[in-house]
């Protein structure tokens, strides 16, 4: 391809860095024998049956529940973390209704989860977060010494924009709308693979022409709103930067098979919910093979209008004829207490999300890379954004992957005032999950020593590294 | 909650920065004093002049203006109007979410709004060179290729910013067309002009309400006059959801949309062009959460005769009514009692209507405006039955401007299945009026709920449920001045209608859509005398639409921090 032996010079001229900065280019490339660092976050609604979520034993040796079961194979890349509390969520006055918010607030806890921030600005059904997500920050800090295509990946099934339904978000927004569509998200991946390249130069250079005059006049834009504003134009503008960025490398694909773009379908119908899941999952492992990317973010659904209907798990998930006949995601966790058989629905919908994502550790941990399998190099770090049910505490953290040996993994380990127990450790309240989003940055070889709202505790969380 | 205990929780400091924000930036214009640049003492002051202005106190007050991008309708709109396209592009964005006023705010851009800004840029831009001619209106072998590049920057940037184009960006744009002319692209005119087109589309001034004069203002009191532009653009993104026409745009060159009256004759002309249907059906829509109603599912098994065509049926329906009851006739009573409504021939069927009744119909005696309209009801149900406490909030909290607290976080909100347990729906939320955790809120919602309960789930007339006879009955609480009593839902909105919650309710809620933003104090002024002109004119909602577009929180904002000094 033309445009894989485009000059470093070109390069340069294209994306507007200085030669002063020729040398920090290539240098997360250092490590390519071993496969680069990268962080995946997934997170999905509605919270879990804790009996069986939480393993019981040891540190080392514990036993899954029905909901983990899925994750058997992969026992000794997990880290089970109990006690971790959304704690910046809690205790923030909402003043049109001079409500303060409390744990069981959950489905307002999604801009906290990866965040560890408050809001800087809150209503009823709006919500701004006062800080960076830690995959956001983590991906600019990366930016700062390797020029990938993408800087980062936001990607969700069936979700819409807002404060409710995004993990992603940038200071003082209401969060990064995540896209959806996976046809969308191959032609934004792979298309440089499917154009001949004279064309697709022309392509790109005319867009990142067209985008160089929309980021300069945001940038005179952006002086004729109010402060208050300026936020929003700041994100625009960054995501226009972006954009640029990513037709200005010549990397799309260029190094490994990309895949096969699907055939259109309706990734909103109720059915295909499990087909989106699968084919998004495929397109994130193959943009992490290509190094299209290190940082991705999934939201699997809307917290508080997660209407998914899991009827591919049989005509008790659909309810026909009896006391519910519609049970959606949500409406299953919140009939959990009303008997045997409702928490079971509830229990498999959670067991199901597991088996989804035993799948993408399968495919990661299928690719070798230096000694060990891509897995080994990323950290996937999986989470419910509620604990029991509502709830913003006791969130099921399970980390995946061992970062490049950062982790000590295979192990599960509680925090918390019940840490020392063997019963219920997750029924006591935790400790703020800052120390974790510090834990990941630094895993990432970013050195911060604390992230989110300064009032929490500063330094990684203890006893997580090798 | 073991956190609530601890003194530091409780600080509710970071919520109010923003709020303070505003308090801190926003002003008001004492009696005497003239905001106007130029406008003649008097004429430019709304409540001095102006047929619909009741009020005599000669204070200006308004808010701060908020940064706003435009809706997926507005987007759409504009591209109608400024390329003759109807492909509605906007329609691949991520989808507009209300915020705390219950209108739509679209969501700060990120990356995903980016590619489909650029994706819809593009398409929509190749579109309109196909015919070059007419879009760029410039005589190509007689001026030469260049000069009509900068002729078209001009006008079309014009057209599409709502705004003259500012000069450091007419020189980026020209920078653009120059670069793409030579190597490497070595572009035609054509596709040079396609460039732009595609570029215009993505910036700010396209995708945003740029509500910021070019000039420095000039305050007074912390208030300054919008621009003429700026007004343009006001008018007819609240008028018509859509861009200025040629009229609106000259106007704002000669500079004659400074004066209350001057703005009083275009929002006039506005609302007379076929294009106020738009707007008429888009605040109705929103008001009312009706987004959802052409794609609407119901249970197949519980509706078997709901279809989609039924559903778009009934969005075409109300669209014709709100269009009715709004521009030609105008009154409160019609929007809210009016049975005349037009329909296709299912619908009329649905409604029981006879066979070859004809489109427009008067439907019947069990309706009353727009709450009964089947697309109302069927929005406002659940999947398989009726929904009391949907129809409810929505009475109270979007035709009587009340609020009602969000339910415990960890109540089960699932609604009871009546028919699975061998009840009415009435008797199957009985225990929201028993259980005391429930009652406080529920007795603002359910009994007015209950009230449509001769409707069922997609909006039929039913006699029965479960067997027995409906009880659609109720008596109206927390209301000043009435506890009467009512057998259903047309006894219930005759009374609402003449209470003053209601007409000013209705005010608050266009004030809420023209404004894109809930009221503050500085905008009580303009609520109030949009209220005295709606009263003035027997409750014309026409007249309160009108009053705020003339009025200062429409027409002025407070400055922000920071803005003289620059």
């Amino acid at each position: 391809m033309k445009s894989s032996h485009m000059s470093r010079r070109a390069l340069l001229q294209a994306t507007g860095l200085s030669a002063g900065l020729l040398p920090l280019l290539n240098a997360g490339t250092a490590r390519a024998a071993a496969g680069p660092k990268r962080l995946v976050v997934f997170a999905w609604p509605n919270g879990i049956h804790p009996p069986e979520f939480w393993p019981t034993g040891t540190e080392t040796d514990f036993k899954f529940g029905q909901i983990l079961s899925p994750m058997e194979p992969f026992k000794k890349k997990m880290l089970i973390l109990g006690g971790l509390d959304q704690t910046s969520f809690i205790g923030q006055l909402r003043p049109s209704d001079n409500r303060v918010s409390d744990a069981g607030w959950g489905h307002d806890a999604y801009l906290t989860l990866l965040s560890g921030e408050r809001f800087s600005e809150y209503g009823e059904g709006e919500a701004k977060i006062a800080g960076d997500t830690i995959d956001l920050f983590v991906a600019d800090e990366i930016a700062k010494r390797t020029m990938l295509p993408f800087r980062s990946l936001q990607v969700g099934a069936r979700t819409d924009s807002g404060f409710q339904n995004c993990i992603s978000a940038r200071a003082r927004t209401e969060g990064t709308t995540p896209e959806n569509d996976p046809i969308r998200l191959w032609t934004k991946l792979f298309e440089g693979r499917s154009l001949p390249a004279p064309k697709l130069d022309a392509m790109r250079f005319e867009r990142r022409s067209i985008l160089d005059f929309v980021g300069k006049d945001l940038e005179a834009f952006a002086k004729s709103v109010s402060p208050e504003d300026r936020d929003k134009v700041s994100s625009h503008l960054a995501s226009v930067r972006q954009l640029e960025q990513q037709f200005a490398g010549n990397n799309a694909g260029a190094l490994c098979n990309s895949p096969t773009k699907s055939a259109a379908f309706d990734e909103e119908k109720n059915e295909n919910y499990p087909k989106l899941v699968r084919l998004q999952m495929d397109l994130m492992v193959a943009a992490l093979k290509c190094d299209l990317t290190r940082v991705i973010s999934y939201n699997m659904t809307n917290t508080g209008g997660s209407d998914v209907v899991f009827s591919w798990l049989g005509s008790e998930f659909t309810g026909a004829g009896d006391e519910f006949p519609i049970r959606s995601h949500h409406d299953i966790a919140h009939q959990q207490g009303r008997s045997a058989a409702h928490l079971q629905r509830y229990v498999g919908v959670n067991k199901w999300y597991y088996e989804q994502f035993a799948y993408f550790i399968d495919q990661l941990n299928k690719i070798p890379e230096g000694d060990g399998t891509m897995l080994d190099n990323t950290v996937v770090m999986i989470t419910n954004v509620s604990g029991s049910n509502h709830m913003a505490v006791g969130l099921p953290v399970v980390l995946v992957g061992s970062c490049g040996g950062y982790f000590k993994t295979g192990r599960l380990l509680k925090y918390g005032g019940w840490a020392n127990r063997a019963e219920k450790y997750w029924e006591h309240a935790g400790i703020p999950l800052n120390q974790l989003l510090v834990s990941l940055g630094n895993a990432m070889d970013v050195p911060i020593t604390k992230f989110g709202h300064p009032m929490f505790p500063s330094g990684p969380l203890p006893g997580l590294k090798s | 909650m073991l956190y609530l205990a601890q003194p530091w929780w409780q600080r509710p400091v970071f919520a109010f920065v923003i709020s303070l924000a505003f308090a801190a930036c926003t002003g008001t214009v004492k009696p005497g004093e003239t905001p106007a640049d130029n406008a003649p003492p008097g004429a430019d002051n709304p409540g001095a002049g102006g047929p619909g202005a009741v009020v005599s106190a000669g204070s200006l007050s308004a808010g701060p203006r908020l940064l706003r991008r435009l809706t997926r309708a507005e987007y759409d709109n504009t591209i109608r109007d400024l390329l003759k396209d109807t492909s509605k592009p906007a329609r691949a964005f991520p989808a507009d979410v209300p915020d705390e006023s219950g209108f739509l705010n679209p969501a700060t851009v990120g990356g995903v709004e980016t590619s489909r800004f650029a994706e819809a840029a593009e398409a929509s831009a190749v579109k309109a060179v196909a015919k070059l001619d007419t879009l760029v209106g410039c005589n190509v072998a007689a001026n030469g290729e260049q000069k009509c590049a900068e002729t078209f920057i001009a006008a079309f940037g014009e057209r599409a910013f709502r705004a003259p184009v500012p000069q450091a960006q007419v020189k980026d744009l020209l920078g653009l067309y120059v670069q793409v002319r030579a190597a490497p692209l070595n572009y035609s005119f054509s596709d040079a002009i396609r460039v732009l087109v595609t570029a215009m589309l993505q910036s700010p001034r396209f995708l945003y309400h740029w509500e910021s004069e070019a000039a420095p203002p000039k305050p007074i009191n912390n208030l300054v006059q919008l621009g003429d532009f700026q007004t343009a653009s006001r008018l007819s993104y609240f008028l018509w959801q859509s861009m200025p026409d040629d009229e609106l745009l000259a106007n704002a060159r000669q500079g004659k949309l400074r004066t209350s009256s001057q703005v009083e004759a275009q929002a006039r002309r506005l609302l007379k062009d076929p294009r106020a249907k738009d707007a008429i059906f888009e605040f109705h829509s929103q008001w009312l959460h009706l987004e959802t109603l052409a794609t609407l599912d119901k249970d197949a098994k519980v509706y078997p005769g709901w279809t989609a065509s039924l559903a778009q049926d009934m969005e075409a329906e109300v669209r014709a009514f709100v269009t009715q009851a709004v521009l030609e006739d105008g009154k409160l009573e019609t929007l809210l009692l009016s049975r005349k409504s037009v329909v296709s021939p299912q619908l009329a069927a649905h409604y029981g209507l006879p066979a070859g009744a004809g489109a427009n119909v008067t439907l019947p005696e069990d309706r009353a405006g727009l709450f009964t309209l089947a697309g109302f009801l069927a929005t406002a149900a659940s999947t398989y039955e009726t929904s009391p406490v949907k129809r409810g909030k929505l009475v109270r909290e979007r035709l009587l401007c009340e609020r009602i607290p969000p339910p415990p976080p960890s109540a089960d909100i699932t609604p009871p299945n009546a028919a699975a347990l061998g009840v009415s729906t009435r008797e199957a939320y009985r225990v929201h009026a028993e259980n005391p955790m429930c009652k406080s809120c529920h007795e603002m919602m359910d009994g007015l709920g209950f009230a449509f309960e001769g409707f069922d789930g997609i909006g039929k007339s039913r006699r029965t449920d479960a067997g027995k006879p409906v009880d659609s009955s109720g008596t109206l609480t927390g209301l000043a001045g009435t506890n009467a009593s009512y057998k259903n839902a047309r006894e219930m909105l005759e009374v609402l209608v003449n209470q003053e919650e209601t007409q000013r309710c209705l005010v608050k809620q266009w004030f809420r859509f023209a404004a894109g933003h809930t009221e503050v104090d500085q905008d009580e002024t303009s609520l109030e005398r949009a209220y005295q002109a709606f009263k003035a004119k027997q409750w014309d909602l026409r007249e309160a639409i009108v009053s705020l577009a003339t009025s200062s929180s429409f027409r002025y904002r407070t400055i922000f921090t920071g803005e003289v000094n620059q």
